[in-house]
């Protein structure tokens, strides 16, 4: 078993039980096993108590209202005389406890919840995820309109109230769900259904390219964190030079998710008494919203160059293409700016 | 489910793949390039894409609103609505 400091530990605390001759108590802390433990294991040695003790005698002196409650003499743990290093006084009888299995245990604990879940310790970063779930705020109330709208077209498509929120908790993908859903509901195959969606989803592949040199982490990390990348986030995240700021997609896709599965439940079970997203110009909403992260990104020449050309391709596709190659084949857009820079002039990319 | 791994694939394919690492000066210019190109597109597909055809409506109204509110500088929640707004007027005429 465990015991601070096991060696200088058992001294002090004979001396303490000397002084102050122990009061009934009702109950004992817990910091009463280890100084029975300590005491019992170390041979009574007498010296001068370690740690910090500031008048030599104070810590019998009962506890004054300034100090915490624990720090009183009937609380005081029997650490308290002898606190290792780097261990601040009063500490819980467990802090620093490196050694054991359970130790261990909760080590590697920490440390993956740690890796996983944003770190909030310094302002800027807290404030980046802020700043990334508000500015998607008028996004998430667009979101979570259309996860109603997906939500009723999924019941009425005769998906009953279980599988469209379980597509949405997995499926974190507005586009390729309504695809395949409506696909399905109108009798089509799966596969048709399959095929139009992962065909709509496969513009995050250029998009978690974009994306990926802004991520940090181990492949679980960047694995999870990929999953929160969706059009808006992704948008509101994106930065002028290139790159995605990743507190921003983290507090910007967390926003969202939420969104976007209250959304999904609120329209499954109580889908008739919203209406339609569109009769509001919710749609609109989105385009708009790239829109105006489009502009401040059009800063040079080559951006500006890229971004015409994908739109150009992205219209001429619309008519003969499946729904998501418009997108995927404007991404070649970007070699148009690509080449300005090299050659001089630009390439034609269109495909 | 199919459906949703798909998905995930291809969200995690990029980070996984070359998280961590920086790209070479170059593809990163590329990179840089990608995004526009991207919001151009998904702008277009989402104002003027029908089903397999190009549609003018509402849509393009509620985009046109949104230019000339950037072009004032207003803030981009008042974007998002006017444009909302206006589209919803659109429709509603």
């Amino acid at each position: 078993m465990w015991s601070p400091h096991r060696e200088s530990g058992g001294r002090a605390i004979v001396q303490v039980r000397e002084q102050s001759p122990p009061a009934p108590r009702k109950w004992r802390p817990r910091a009463e096993t280890f100084r029975t433990i300590a005491a019992r294991r170390s041979p009574p040695e007498v010296s001068g108590p370690r740690g910090p003790s500031p008048d030599g005698a104070g810590r019998c002196s009962t506890g004054s209202r300034k100090r915490p409650r624990w720090a009183s003499a009937k609380w005081r743990p029997i650490d308290y005389l002898h606190t290792p290093r780097g261990v601040p006084q009063g500490a819980p009888l467990w802090f620093g406890r490196r050694r054991g299995r359970r130790a261990k245990t909760r080590r590697r604990g920490a440390t993956a919840l740690r890796g996983i879940l944003p770190s909030v310790d310094t302002p800027g970063v807290r404030s980046g995820y802020r700043a990334g779930a508000r500015d998607s705020l008028p996004l998430c109330v667009a979101v979570a309109a259309f996860g109603v709208s997906f939500g009723v077209l999924a019941e009425a498509s005769g998906f009953g109230r279980f599988a469209p929120i379980v597509m949405s908790l997995t499926t974190f993908t507005g586009a390729s769900q309504f695809a395949a859903v409506s696909i399905l509901g109108a009798g089509g195959g799966v596969g048709a259904a399959v095929v139009a969606a992962i065909l709509l989803a496969a513009r995050y592949g250029p998009i978690g390219i974009s994306v990926a040199p802004s991520l940090r982490g181990n492949a679980l990390t960047r694995f999870l964190h990929a999953q929160l990348v969706i059009d808006e986030s992704w948008a509101v995240a994106s930065q002028p030079g290139g790159g995605v700021a990743r507190e921003r997609l983290i507090g910007a896709g967390l926003a969202l998710y939420v969104a976007w599965q209250l959304g999904t439940i609120a329209g499954v079970v109580g889908g008739d008494l919203v209406g339609d997203p569109e009769s509001i110009g919710l749609d609109a909403a989105f385009p708009a919203l790239f829109l105006a992260l489009l502009v401040p990104q059009l800063g040079n020449r080559r951006a500006f160059i890229a971004a015409a050309a994908g739109a150009a391709i992205a219209l001429a596709l619309i008519p003969f293409a499946r729904p998501g190659v418009p997108v995927i084949a404007a991404t070649l857009g970007c070699l148009a700016g690509w080449g300005w820079r090299d050659s001089g002039h630009p390439i034609e990319s269109v495909p | 489910m199919l459906v949703g791994l798909g998905a995930i694939l291809f969200k995690a394919a990029g980070p996984v793949a070359l998280g961590g690492r920086q790209l070479p000066a170059r593809l990163s210019g590329l990179v840089g390039a990608l995004a526009p190109a991207l919001l151009a597109a998904l702008i277009v597909t989402q104002v003027f894409g029908g089903d397999s055809e190009l549609v003018l409506d509402a849509r393009a109204a509620g985009l046109g609103a949104a230019a000339v509110l950037i072009a004032v500088r207003a803030p981009i929640l008042a974007v998002v609505i006017g444009a909302a707004a206006v589209t919803a007027l659109a429709r509603a005429m």
